[in-house]
């Protein structure tokens, strides 16, 4: 029988060095190659994410998040300058199930370009709804970004891996991954990899004492 | 010239102290290794400078304490920044209540090893804001606060860093050191 222990949660952002997550708020949120001058980084970090997928088989968005990328990822053959990992990170991308968190305020429609449409997750009981997943039968589910869904779910001690891809620039405006945290986390760190334009890619999981487990 | 080296303890997002002000976290990360790093860090620079705040709990520890932190902090002439502090009692140290771009730029014309900041948090967010800083070496803490003091505010741009090198340590602590570009 599969438990919460085999579906494990997994959060993949990246961010800046002062913790901030999104770009310019009246730009586009998730474009962060604003803060990446090298090309071949952003293939490094793609390639990183691509082995995920190998136990990840579901992907849980924020709806903002879910904006973004579905303007994005359907098209990826398209995209002016797609690399080969690009192109091989959108096929996992696009045939991943994907799940929208749109709580109280329900989308009429979600597309995922010609890809099978997300599904929902709407209501007030986005906790219960969450842990009922990770206790289903299936892979593992991999958060892209999402900070708002990301802060609850981390205050309800649902996320059991953070992977933050740390870009070398501090910036002046744009959301925290953490603000309005409901109290201190300790975590453990599992891995530090260092990418050739100085980004780090660091994997922390939540410290015992914490969860709560 | 010499450097001025920002040496502080972090949060993984980005604050160096929670609203609570307790200090308890940095410990929960700081190992042995961590520790011999430090006193090597610590003797290898020619001033230690710090605000107001960080020289009263330092000036209340460090003359009483046997860590082998201790000696350099105590030994190594300190510079302390403050318009309210009249004197302090603290051995090699001096106050100085000046302008702190005029006054680290006089620091900096003067020969000898580098500068060492470490804090507290509106001593250094001063220091980044005023583009004073030419080596950040923070110690990233495996902990996330939510709110507290960060190490950058206000900043009138953005701050493009070049890495210069990473180490974690055993308890999970990462020492990232990075160059303003």
């Amino acid at each position: 029988m599969k438990g919460c222990s085999e579906c494990v949660k997994i959060l993949f952002i990246h961010s800046t060095f002062n913790g901030v997550v999104t770009d310019d708020p009246c730009e586009d949120k998730t474009n962060f190659s604003v803060w990446t001058t090298d090309v071949s980084t952003k293939g490094e970090g793609s390639e990183y994410l691509l082995n995920r997928f190998d136990t990840v088989d579901t992907i849980l968005l924020g709806r903002g998040t879910y904006e973004d990328l579905s303007r994005k990822w359907p098209f990826v053959n398209d995209w002016p300058n797609a690399s080969d990992v690009d192109s091989r990170l959108g096929d996992k991308i696009n045939n991943a199930h994907k799940l929208v968190v749109t709580g109280d305020r329900p989308l009429d429609e979600l597309k995922w370009g010609e890809f099978k449409a997300p599904k929902q997750l709407t209501g007030s009981n986005i906790e219960e709804q969450i842990k009922d997943l990770k206790n289903g039968d299936g892979g593992d589910i991999v958060i892209f970004g999402s900070p708002t869904l990301v802060r609850s779910l981390a205050n309800a001690n649902l996320i059991d891996e953070y992977q933050v891809l740390v870009h070398p620039v501090v910036v002046n405006v744009g959301e925290h991954l953490f603000d309005n945290l409901k109290e201190r986390k300790d975590f453990q760190l599992l891995d530090v990899k260092t990418l050739t334009d100085g980004s780090l890619l660091i994997t922390y999981e939540p410290a015992k004492s914490s969860t709560g487990q | 010239m010499r450097k001025v080296v920002l040496r502080m303890n972090i949060s993984l997002d980005g604050f160096v102290a929670p609203a609570s002000g307790a200090h308890d976290w940095v410990f929960r990360s700081f190992d042995e290794e961590l520790e011999m790093d430090t006193v090597n860090q610590f003797w290898q620079v020619g001033i230690h400078i710090m605000g107001r705040v960080t020289y009263h709990e330092m000036a209340e520890h460090w003359p009483f304490s046997t860590a082998k932190l201790a000696p350099p902090m105590n030994e190594i002439p300190k510079v302390i920044f403050s318009k309210t502090l009249k004197e302090t009692n603290w051995n090699n140290s001096q106050v100085v209540e000046g302008d702190i771009a005029e006054e680290i730029y006089h620091l900096k014309q003067q020969p000898g090893k580098d500068i060492m900041a470490h804090g507290g948090g509106r001593f250094a967010q001063s220091l980044s804001r005023l583009g004073l800083i030419d080596e950040y070496r923070l110690i990233v803490n495996p902990i996330v606060f939510g709110n507290g003091v960060p190490l950058f505010k206000d900043l009138p741009d953005a701050i493009n860093l070049k890495l210069l090198s990473t180490k974690a340590y055993e308890k999970g602590a990462i020492l990232q050191i990075y160059q303003p570009m």
